[in-house]
């Protein structure tokens, strides 16, 4: 490696550093939340681009940057759809399931969400629950995460209470 | 660079982002659950072969996308089968191993699972509990997570959610009990 492709990296890593933090400042919160199962790969692809722009000498600046800000203004516009169309939203995001509920496990559900008893189970305990007697119901959420409800000690909960 | 290649970018995006989009939307919300270590991986690499795509000039769309799709349906087919199979998830997923019981330390497991002692201790620290007596199990999962069961009333009993663990483990368990 030579002196120069060292200090080209250096300016590289410092102008997209910039760029891009001034690029998700800009476009807000939102483009980092991951609330859908899309969300979350299109961060490791943010990143898997900024990662390249720094190592691929063949990749130019400007083309990196152009990509990332693409994919930044795509998640802008989808997410600016979804809260505005009732239809975008459900194209793009999945209902969250209720796969266990009143001490019984959904299984037509599990098997529809390839789901398995086990993993239900890990869900409950990784909240810190030792016993199943606590847990009101467990959701699956649309961006592939285990909710785990405690029961409420004032009132049973019904299936209308979880918001689904 | 011309506008050559800035409008190939675009156009690549764009159809790559609606093509990924419908195709995790069809594959459904399981393929990004990371219940195991590997689920983890797979998630990333979803996510790198995506930006390499818009990327990398050499990078044909197409295969790019062919590698994206495979990666999705063996995901599918190992989380359909093991929901459907025993026999499988038995073979795709580790059982969650036993560290810690009711003051006992399992040392073996430990060592087997490179876990030192303090590593549990943090666990426990940091789902705020000061006492290692009001703790009654600590467990990995077999995410690589590590999971901290308080004592309810400073009993132990109504513990069914330690199941599923290491068979020896179970036994121990017993003996203990």
């Amino acid at each position: 490696m030579t002196l120069e492709n060292f200090i080209r990296m250096i300016i590289v890593a410092f102008g997209s550093y910039a760029v891009i933090v001034l690029v998700l400042r800009i476009s807000g919160k939102r483009t980092l939340s991951k609330m859908n199962a899309f969300d979350f790969i299109v961060t490791v692809a943010l990143g898997s681009v900024l990662a390249n722009i720094l190592v691929n000498h063949e990749t130019l600046l400007w083309e990196g940057l152009f990509a990332f800000c693409l994919l930044v203004l795509l998640q802008y516009i989808s997410t600016w759809l979804s809260v505005r169309s009732s239809a975008v939203r459900s194209l793009l995001k999945s209902e969250p399931s209720l796969i266990y509920y009143d001490d019984h496990y959904d299984n037509k559900k599990m098997k529809k969400e390839r789901i398995t008893e086990r993993e239900v189970i890990q869900a409950i305990r990784k909240d810190g629950y030792i016993s199943l007697d606590e847990i009101a119901a467990v959701i699956l959420e649309s961006d592939g995460t285990l909710t785990v409800m405690e029961k409420s000690k004032q009132k049973h909960l019904e299936q209308d209470d979880f918001f689904l | 660079m011309n506008t050559g290649q800035f409008g190939r970018i675009t156009v690549v995006s764009f159809f790559c982002y609606l093509v990924i989009l419908f195709v995790l939307r069809l594959s459904g919300k399981r393929t990004l659950l990371k219940m195991n270590a590997f689920d983890f991986i797979i998630t990333v690499s979803l996510g790198t072969v995506f930006g390499n795509i818009l990327i990398n000039q050499d990078e044909v769309l197409w295969e790019g996308l062919y590698i994206f799709c495979l990666l999705l349906i063996f995901q599918f087919l190992s989380s359909y089968l093991s929901s459907r199979s025993a026999l499988f998830s038995r073979i795709l997923k580790a059982h969650p191993s036993l560290l810690f019981y009711d003051g006992t330390y399992y040392e073996d497991k430990m060592k087997k699972e490179r876990i030192p002692k303090s590593e549990v201790l943090q666990a426990i620290r940091e789902q705020g509990i000061g006492k290692v007596e009001e703790v009654a199990a600590v467990i990995l999962e077999t995410d690589g997570t590590i999971s901290v069961l308080p004592k309810k009333n400073n009993e132990l009993r109504d513990l069914n959610t330690l199941v599923d663990l290491d068979e020896n483990q179970e036994n121990q368990k017993n003996d203990i009990e």
